[in-house]
């Protein structure tokens, strides 16, 4: 059924407001939660169910995005003008992206989106009126999914991922005197306003602390809600089978995000020549036989049946070991 | 913040209208003579700030700004240049003038279809001006000053994004109309003072020094004795490529 869309105010001129088939599903959270990666096998999963997707994110508009790395990169000194280089961004991806795809029907699945901006615009003014207003150009989306995090399970991942960044830390507040403080500080004000918002918008929830599996299937249940009524259109691939899913497996040898869509495109290649709905079982060549964590006992680790990536209700097995 | 006066010890001077109109020519004039009484006098211009300079003309070139992204490209500029050319020297308390303010984009975005209360409320972060002028001109006075003393319009200049017409004149014509509606209207919104852009230079200019006069009567803050340079409040980590010659 076609539907309208609604704007947060104005919207755009000359907007057509009916017929946007497709849904505008918005993945926030803080950075360093995870959102890339949740975001690359959620495209992935969406994509071997049969949607059209188009993934978006933050900053990544042709037309700004080597002002935003100007500014960046110590040009610019104050907010409020971050604030408007960023509104700018999404205003192009918006119009030349976004809502074109959604009036194709296509899912956009958007990292970040005007949330990001009230959180961060928030401190310097609570009231956020100038920053709600400004943004009355966007879209309200169809789904909110916010990957939430506390301070402390946020700071050993970052960390981790490559350490604090000075933007991230929100250095230029001055709230600290050395990265770290500042970082702990900003990031749990930033927390403090996702949180506010999640009930406002109504955001739904997920606890970002679990590991990947478990997050991406927590992810994939509430997408499924809204995606529901299209899910009737994909093809059982092969019924009634078992299997590992490989992308489990690829998850649980901590590959690269990179190195996952490499695979991919070559595992739906693979898929597609052998030609769609058929009972084809893909085979050993594409994904290597299993060992260790994920491996499945019944297939011996070597023969993979794909049925699970096809099922509607279609569950990752976790890592036993992400457990402890 | 916009509706309120503010309360620097400077004085907020800006000059209103549309191509044409003679408003620069005026505001010119006036600076020599603010300058000329030893009045400390900063000037800034209208979408002249480095940050999006370089993106606002690859997307003129390209052209693909829409009314909405070249609104908000304004106004980053228009935030940029608040922050570091127009607050700093208010603060300092010196006289700023400025050729151009945000009446002009409540006018030229309007006339390109943003919606005006929008545009309103993301320019909220303005300051309101001690005086602002408008210099009214017929349309077709305005038009035909542009049309004869420049060689081409451009794309952008001309609306030809909003397709009004196949002919780049006749678009102009069509936009700079719709233009002129948004500043009439303006007028009693923001209590602009008209001035009559058709009188002579001179006369106009007398008018607008009568009234800067009043309004500078408790200004007392003169220019010290200082060696002359260039007023930058700020400067970048690095010069922009564009600059590096």
């Amino acid at each position: 059924m076609p539907k309208g869309i609604k704007f947060f105010g104005e919207g755009f001129p000359n907007q057509k407001t009916s017929n946007f088939k497709g849904k505008l599903i918005v993945v926030e959270g803080t950075d360093g939660v995870g959102r890339s990666t949740q975001i690359e096998l959620l495209a992935q999963w969406l994509k071997v169910r049969g949607f059209g997707v188009v993934t978006t994110g933050w900053t990544r508009s042709k037309l700004m995005s080597s002002a935003i790395e100007y500014a960046k990169s110590g040009n610019m000194l104050d907010r409020l003008t971050f604030s408007l280089l960023y509104a700018t961004d999404l205003a192009d991806r918006l119009e030349n992206e976004i809502l074109p795809a959604l009036e194709s029907g296509f899912l956009v699945v958007a990292d970040r989106y005007v949330y990001t901006a009230w959180a961060r615009d928030s401190l310097r003014d609570p009231s956020m009126t100038w920053i709600r207003d400004l943004y009355g150009f966007a879209p309200v989306p169809d789904l909110v999914c916010y990957l939430r995090i506390d301070v402390d399970n946020l700071i050993p991942r970052v960390i981790e991922a490559g350490g604090m960044e000075y933007w991230e830390a929100g250095m230029d507040l001055h709230l600290a005197d050395d990265i770290y403080d500042s970082f702990k500080k900003y990031q749990k004000k930033l927390i403090e306003g996702y949180d506010q918002m999640a009930e406002e918008h109504h955001f739904e929830v997920l606890d970002a602390r679990r590991s990947v599996v478990q997050l991406q299937n927590d992810l994939r249940s509430r997408i499924e809600k809204i995606v529901g009524e299209g899910s009737r259109n994909v093809v059982p691939f092969a019924p009634g089978g078992g299997g590992v899913d490989p992308m489990a497996e690829l998850v649980s040898k901590k590959t690269k995000g990179r190195e996952i869509e490499k695979k991919f495109n070559l595992l739906e290649k693979h898929i597609i020549s052998r030609g769609r709905g058929s009972n084809a079982v893909i085979k050993e060549k594409a994904v290597e036989p299993l060992a260790g964590p994920g491996a499945n006992p019944e297939t011996n680790g070597q023969r993979i049946l794909f049925s699970s990536l096809w099922a509607p209700h279609f569950h990752i097995p976790e890592d036993p070991q992400s457990r402890n | 913040m916009f509706t309120e006066p503010h309360q620097y010890p400077g004085k907020l001077i800006i000059v209103e209208g549309i191509d044409g109109s003679g408003k620069s020519t005026q505001i010119r004039l006036l600076y020599s003579w603010l300058e000329a009484q030893e009045f400390p006098v900063f000037f800034t211009e209208w979408n002249s700030s480095q940050l999006v300079k370089k993106t606002t003309k690859q997307g003129k070139k390209k052209k693909n700004l829409t009314p909405t992204t070249f609104s908000l490209l304004h106004l980053t500029d228009f935030a940029d240049r608040l922050n570091y050319q127009i607050l700093p020297p208010l603060k300092a308390g010196m006289i700023v003038l400025a050729d151009r303010y945000v009446f002009t984009a409540f006018a030229r975005d309007v006339a390109r279809g943003v919606h005006p209360a929008w545009v309103r409320k993301a320019y909220d972060l303005a300051i309101k001006p001690d005086l602002a002028f408008y210099f009214h001109v017929p349309l077709d006075v305005g038009a035909s000053r542009i049309l004869n003393g420049r060689s081409k319009l451009k794309y952008y200049e001309a609306g030809m994004d909003l397709n009004l017409a196949p002919d780049p004149e006749e678009s102009f014509k069509i936009f700079q109309g719709r233009i002129v509606k948004e500043y009439d209207q303006m007028v009693k919104e923001y209590d602009l003072i008209k001035i009559d852009g058709t009188q002579e230079i001179q006369s106009q200019q007398a008018k607008m020094r009568r009234i800067v006069q009043e309004q500078l009567i408790e200004f007392k803050t003169k220019r010290r004795n200082y060696a002359k340079r260039n007023k930058v409040f700020w400067r970048r980590f690095s010069q922009p490529e564009d600059q590096q010659l």
